[in-house]
């Protein structure tokens, strides 16, 4: 698994500190992470979630996740509880943060790619110039402003969101592209409409200009993205 | 689609309260005997303002998605808040946020998940203090409005329609509120009307009402009029409502009986929503 190259931006309107999703990588793991909008301290929870989940396996069980969640959530909560002085911060605070989560390795050995997600981070594998398999969501219209989230304190939600796994055997020279909700959903809708929007991707300099022009034309939702292009 | 824009910094969207503050604010309010109707109506707006704080609230920043507006009529018409914000209109919510004339600590009851209730010290900002004095002119507040939303819609031709949120035992004492209103909400930008919601605080102890979609069950004359003046619910805000539990149907309206349509605030698109806690 190497990293070919990323691309990130914030929504428009907002500043780089405001940029809210995280990504990391290890020698066969990627995670990526979407703070959600409505949240406090949003970027640093993703920031902890992919550290975390980028150092050590994923857990096979679900419980098992949720504890590690938790004890991540102990972490964020040390982290950021200090810098909570105005009124608004510390009413906001033990309503905790939330993100989506998105964590792919690939096995060297066996070259399966193993994937979960929670919520609306997707990835997508391109072999042989077609889109092999795209996970965990397949369809434009299935993003909405109501996705899975990891919670730093699971056990404050009404509903626990369900952990999607996936394993698929990679050949070699196949390429995966991670992306955030935004560039998902535009990403799903173009491959709806026979084309190959992995070719359609800009180039790194050519990346403001595409970002504005496609955000302009309504094709691309305003909010934060992140694109990872890795080769496996 | 109407009613579909985004709303970012970029494009901002505006709340306009008007505040009842007429004499009739003196008598007790139907759900709380310990209170007067005017207390009832000043922890709405404080409340309602603290939530569209809270919505744009990521730590110590504090995003402008919303500009905030006040209107308050009792004996006449005033405009704008008090204290370092006033002489102001259409603050930015950031500035809003750190600018309350005070923060109270106040206990709430919360459900403890498993079957009780816990009570809880909240900060309770406060940017409005209960006031009731002289007759009601509703009908100038809301021509006071259609003036300061106009203005806001020539800036903001793109963004999110503004809402203007009337909080009122609704008793004018200026005549009907009913034309003024349909002005005002033929008011709007490319992206739709602007919404006219009302929280009818009552002197009877019936049951909260939220987003009825007919007048059948409201207590009198009053309540019955400021429902006839409210929006319809477009329809991303009803789809909002019903997921939350309301039943809203096509007819519902924005409007609320001793209720404070906080909910409502909620269901405007800022981006992800949390997922709900317990």
């Amino acid at each position: 698994m190497k990293l070919l190259r990323h691309l990130t931006a914030p929504k428009d309107g907002n500043t780089a500190a405001q940029y809210e999703d995280a990504w990391a990588t290890s020698a066969d793991t990627v995670a990526v992470a979407d703070g959600a909008s409505a949240a406090v301290y949003a970027r640093q929870w993703a920031e902890l979630l992919v550290a975390d989940f980028t150092a050590a396996p994923f857990p096979a069980s679900d419980d098992d996740f949720w504890a590690r969640v938790t004890a991540l959530g102990g972490q964020w909560q040390k982290k950021v509880g200090g810098g909570a002085t105005s009124w608004y911060a510390q009413e906001k605070l033990p309503q905790g943060s939330q993100a989506s989560l998105l964590v792919a390795r690939l096995d060297p050995a066996t070259r399966m790619l193993h994937a979960q997600a929670i919520g609306d981070v997707c990835c997508f594998l391109i072999v042989d110039d077609l889109l092999h398999y795209a996970f965990p969501l397949t369809k434009s219209k299935q993003f909405n402003s109501h996705p899975g989230l990891v919670a730093t304190d699971p056990a404050a939600l009404k509903d626990r969101p369900s952990i999607v796994r996936m394993a698929v055997a990679v050949p070699e020279g196949a390429r995966l592209l991670i992306l955030t909700d935004a560039l998902s959903a535009w990403f799903l809708a173009e491959h709806e409409r026979k084309r190959k929007p992995w070719n359609a991707l800009p180039s790194d300099t050519g990346f403001p200009a595409w970002l504005k022009g496609t955000r302009e034309s309504g094709a691309l939702k305003n909010d934060d993205i992140t694109l990872l292009d890795l080769a496996l | 689609m109407p009613y579909s824009a985004e709303i970012s910094r970029a494009k901002p969207t505006a709340f306009c309260f008007l505040i009842d503050q007429s004499g009739s604010m003196d008598d007790p309010y139907g759900m709380d005997s310990g209170k007067r109707k005017c207390d009832a109506v000043a922890d709405a707006v404080n409340r309602l303002i603290a939530t569209l704080v809270l919505r744009c609230a990521k730590g110590e920043d504090v995003r402008d998605y919303f500009q905030i507006d006040v209107i308050g009529y009792g004996g006449t018409v005033r405009t704008g808040f008090g204290g370092a914000l006033a002489g102001r209109q259409f603050i930015p919510i950031s500035e809003v946020a750190d600018n309350p004339l005070r923060v109270e600590t106040r206990a709430r009851k919360e459900d403890d998940g498993a079957g009780g209730l816990i009570e809880r010290s909240v900060r309770f900002p406060v940017w409005f203090e209960p006031m009731a004095n002289g007759n009601t002119p509703m009908v100038a507040a809301v021509e006071e409005a259609y003036q300061k939303v106009k203005a806001w819609t020539e800036l903001y031709p793109l963004s999110y329609p503004p809402s203007i949120i009337n909080i009122s035992d609704g008793e004018p004492t200026d005549g009907s509120p009913r034309p003024a209103s349909d002005k005002l909400k033929s008011l709007g930008t490319n992206d739709g009307k602007a919404l006219f919601f009302n929280i009818h605080i009552s002197g009877t102890s019936k049951r909260p009402v939220e987003f009825p979609d007919s007048q059948i069950g409201l207590p009198d004359e009053y309540a019955q009029m400021l429902f006839e003046i409210s929006s319809v619910l477009p329809p991303k805000l009803r789809d909002e409502a019903r997921r939350e539990g309301f039943s809203a149907s096509e007819n519902s309206r924005g409007f609320a009986f001793n209720a404070d349509l906080r909910s409502l605030i909620q269901f405007l698109d800022i981006g992800t929503r949390t997922a709900d806690l317990r």
